[in-house]
């Protein structure tokens, strides 16, 4: 797993968390974004530039619930993020 | 006539901008609801190590006084005064009761964690069933009980379990609550082989137990309200204990009762 598939499947695990299946279910509406298994939360990010991959995982959930899932996004990706150089964090999660 | 009114009309962006409100007002609510769930559930796992780390303290020195007062009535100090013993007996049958709550909770605990364990090993499970009564038998005798067991004497019934903790939880916990909850009458054990299960029965004509009691009765800290005017000292964790060993097994426990005052009948079922 690259470091992008891990920020998109601890994002939706913490959105999971919050909005139950309906997190996968938004999450499979992105482009770019496969769900290899659900059941173990293995994403892979396809095609593209990762990190808007990932922007747009984020604007997906922010669309449609608001300011405080973006948050949610930033605070489950975090253990991930600090390994990242700056260079290499995607737009939406860069504090 | 009053005058007609024209309805409200919304257009669609401003449906779509209630909508996306609503929404994300909701998001907030689960959000506020998994951040208490998660509070609570890390609550919950320091309590359980607290409780855990002080029964274990608890049990240390329980168990140091009932090695002291057995000593002290076994005489390896010298006889005792006639005037001390019988304050001797009642120290050591109380920390005995008090050793064995603690037991109860640990095992409790363990069983929560998932790091209870239970040995494989073969046995008969009417000789377990006999020894158990045997242990009831003063019990019964001292409130004036009949305490019977209905089997069929040759058959045997091979098991392969834990038999020290079916002993102890499953079959001491159910005679003995018989015991303690039936102020006279009768308790009837009953030992069975129904095509692949053993069926043990528990039959008592005790307090009985209410609808709204059935509904917990097997839960941790399950006590019933009547019970707990009966036996002051009941933990709780009985039933919960003793539904765990069961179900670790491969059985099943059940309470039948036709109300407070007619008795309770508890069914132990194991695959045979």
């Amino acid at each position: 797993m690259t470091p992008f598939d891990q920020i998109a499947a601890k994002i939706i695990q913490g959105q999971a968390v919050v909005i139950g299946p309906l997190a996968w279910t938004e999450a499979g509406k992105v482009r770019g974004l496969h769900i290899v298994n659900r059941s173990s939360g293995e994403v892979e990010v396809r095609n593209g530039d990762p990190k808007e991959v990932v922007n747009r995982l984020v604007g997906q959930y922010e669309h449609l619930f608001g300011r405080a899932s973006h948050e949610v996004c930033k605070e489950a990706a975090a253990p991930i993020l600090s390994t990242l150089k700056p260079e290499d964090l995607p737009s939406s999660l860069a504090t | 006539m009053g005058d007609l009114q024209a309805p409200d009309t919304k257009t669609s962006s401003e449906y779509e901008a209630e909508l996306r409100a609503a929404s994300e007002a909701v998001y907030k609510h689960s959000l506020e609801l998994a951040t208490l769930t998660k509070e609570l559930e890390e609550s919950n796992k320091r309590q359980e190590t607290l409780i855990h780390f002080i029964s274990h303290e608890v049990k240390g020195f329980l168990t140091k006084d009932q090695a002291t007062f057995a000593a002290l009535l076994e005489g390896d100090f010298g006889a005792l005064p006639d005037n001390l013993k019988p304050l001797v007996t009642g120290a050591l049958a109380q920390v005995r009761t008090g050793v064995g709550s603690v037991m109860n909770i640990l095992q409790a605990s363990n069983q929560k964690t998932g790091t209870a364990t239970y040995k494989k090993e073969p046995f008969d499970l009417k000789d377990l069933v006999v020894e158990s009564i045997e242990k009831a038998r003063s019990g019964a005798k001292g409130k004036k009980l009949t305490l019977t067991l209905h089997t069929v004497e040759s058959e045997r019934y091979p098991f392969m379990g834990d038999k020290e903790q079916l002993a102890e939880h499953v079959l001491r916990n159910l005679i003995d609550n018989a015991v303690t909850y039936t102020p006279s009458g009768a308790i009837d054990v009953a030992l069975e082989k129904k095509e692949n299960t053993y069926s043990l029965s528990v039959k008592d004509t005790g307090i009985g137990i209410s609808e709204e009691d059935k509904a917990h009765l097997f839960t941790e800290g399950g006590h019933g309200k009547e019970s707990q005017k009966v036996n002051v000292h009941s933990t709780g964790y009985g039933l919960f204990i003793a539904k765990n060993v069961v179900e670790a097994h491969g059985g099943t426990i059940r309470a039948e009762s036709d109300g407070p005052g007619k008795g309770s009948t508890f069914i132990v079922e194991l695959p045979a």
